[in-house]
């Protein structure tokens, strides 16, 4: 109920949003006819190819370095010395991903308007920027610490981050890609959690999996329509406080590993799922 | 007539053929295929693609970060061996996922992929890239105590890191561009691509630029000839017969 309301409430692109404005719309339509996204046009393919290379590459850094403020990876270095291996990676794949963005989209501009999964990604996508520059590395520059500026950039990308969730999370056509995020989730915890509470977590996560099968393929079939998108949404909210749960367990238990804070460790598991995020986004741009 | 035979027949395109449009349509809802199933299935097609990628990105990463420190630019005070330790669990997670999730993408139109001449470049650089670990393995990491804790490892663990990245990138490159359908077989085509992707023995079959002009000229010449007949009313229409009624007007 709440999230058939969430999903009228919010607007399902940036199309909806400026609804008002012609112009705008007028103007993204133009955007094909520019030479260079004519130019782009003819070049395409290779441009993805850049695209998803830039999202590579900066996933070299944020994983390394998020993992290592969770505690995890390379533990025998601290977390400002990954941080200072891996920034090159971060810079470069900004740039190129941005980058051959931008021209991508100048090129497809009409068909990203339109896309609820665009209008996600690129939240999500300033909420990864906010997370990666003004939280992760501070933090791990500082071993871990919170420094002055750390804590509010945190607040500011977490919020934004969470506003691309519930847009993800509510559109159809694009909620399925939650599932990334959450399975990503659930592995950095996996891999995070110490001892009997690992198994507990994969228990926990089975159990979900396997009611949610019976239910999806035996109870509520596909042909049910809405009853059936509505009990996926259910087990995949039901996974996410399953998933968060054991997380927060994991961020505010006591860790042997140096270099390793509460507030670190909850800067490593959001950075990971906000790219994450956006890389489920861009993903299902196509898909939806 | 056997040479003929064996060019137009493939025991792996028959295969992938009969998996790709006929295993399990008696068992699937609308007599659908599996792969066909999986394809237009709500959410395991997108889980399934894009698990590969977000997979593939943790693979990527674990890898750049390894080559680079034995190319000598990253975290060059660590030993090599450690961050290889340290790396090697989540290389062999996201590798084992991503060959899992890869299985099932290939799976969705595995003929169609047999075919595709980026599907089957990445497949060779796939091939390139697992003999060059193995080479590394074997043969350069031999006398790695000597250089494990170098800035600058040696010119031989330099080459296998610039192998390995090329064929990483290149498989990425090929991964994304064999949605593309530019070299698809049934469209021209120079025989040595036809013959790289075994168009001879695809549904879609082999055409080269001559036998699409020839393709053309024929269809001209069946719609000229379409246009002429057309033209003389009494060689076109049938004489009216006894007994033929006037359309009613509408």
């Amino acid at each position: 109920m709440v999230l058939a309301q969430l999903d009228k409430i919010l607007p399902d692109s940036f199309e909806t949003i400026f609804h008002s404005m012609p112009i705008v719309h007028q103007w993204v339509s133009n955007l094909k006819t520019t030479g260079v996204a004519v130019f782009i046009q003819k070049i395409f393919a290779e441009m993805e190819v850049v695209h998803i290379m830039g999202l590579f590459m900066l996933s070299a850094s944020v994983i390394l370095t998020s993992l290592r403020l969770i505690g995890v990876g390379m533990t025998n270095q601290s977390p400002s010395v990954i941080e200072k291996n891996t920034r090159i990676f971060l810079h470069i794949g900004i740039v190129l991903a941005i980058g051959s963005g931008i021209l991508i989209g100048i090129s497809n501009a009409e068909k990203l308007y339109n896309s609820s999964a665009f209008l996600m990604k690129m939240i999500a996508m300033v909420a990864g920027i906010i997370f990666a520059y003004a939280v992760m590395i501070p933090v791990a520059k500082a071993d871990g610490q919170a420094g002055t500026s750390a804590r509010p950039a945190f607040m500011i990308a977490l919020a934004i981050w969470v506003i691309s969730l519930v847009f993800f999370s509510v559109k159809n056509g694009a909620n399925t890609g939650m599932f990334h995020v959450l399975s990503a989730g659930g592995m950095i915890a996996f891999i995070a959690l110490q001892g009997k509470l690992r198994w507990v977590f994969l228990a926990g996560v089975t159990a979900i999996f396997v009611v949610w099968n019976i239910v999806t393929h035996m109870i509520i079939l596909e042909s049910a329509g809405l009853a059936y998108m509505n009990a996926n949404k259910l087990f995949m909210y039901i996974t996410g406080a399953w998933v968060l749960a054991l997380s927060l367990v994991n961020i505010y238990g006591k860790s042997a590993v140096a270099g390793t804070t509460n507030f670190g460790r909850m800067v490593g598991y959001a950075t990971i799922l906000v790219w994450v995020t956006v890389g489920a986004g861009g993903r299902w741009i196509g898909l939806s | 007539m056997l040479h003929e035979i064996l060019a137009s027949h493939s025991v792996l395109n028959d295969f992938f053929g009969y998996v790709q449009h006929h295993w399990g349509e008696h068992t699937t809802a609308y007599g659908r295929s599996f792969s066909a199933a999986l394809l237009e299935a709500l959410n395991a097609w997108g889980i399934v693609e894009g698990s590969h990628l977000l997979f593939a990105m943790l693979f990527f990463g674990c890898i750049l970060v390894f080559d680079a420190r034995l190319l000598g630019i990253t975290f060059r005070d660590v030993k090599i061996s450690e961050v290889s330790e340290k790396l090697l669990p989540f290389t062999v997670i996201s590798m084992t996922i991503l060959l899992a999730s890869g299985v099932f993408v290939f799976f969705s139109k595995p003929q169609d992929y047999y075919h595709n001449i980026w599907f089957r470049i990445k497949m060779v650089l796939l091939l390139v890239a697992v003999i060059n670990v193995y080479i590394f393995h074997k043969i350069v990491q031999k006398n790695q105590a000597e250089w494990d804790s170098a800035a600058s490892p040696p010119t031989k663990a330099k080459m296998s890191a610039v192998i390995s990245l090329t064929c990483w990138v290149l498989v990425i490159g090929c991964g994304r561009l064999i949605a593309y359908s530019w070299f698809e077989c049934g469209k021209p085509h120079s025989d040595w691509m036809n013959s790289l992707e075994e168009c001879q023995t695809s549904p879609l079959g082999a055409m080269t630029p001559a036998d699409f002009t020839r393709q053309l000229a024929n269809e001209k010449t069946a719609n000229d000839a379409a246009a002429a007949a057309a033209a003389t009313p009494a060689a076109a229409a049938p004489a009216p017969t006894a007994g033929a009624t006037k359309p009613e007007a509408k």
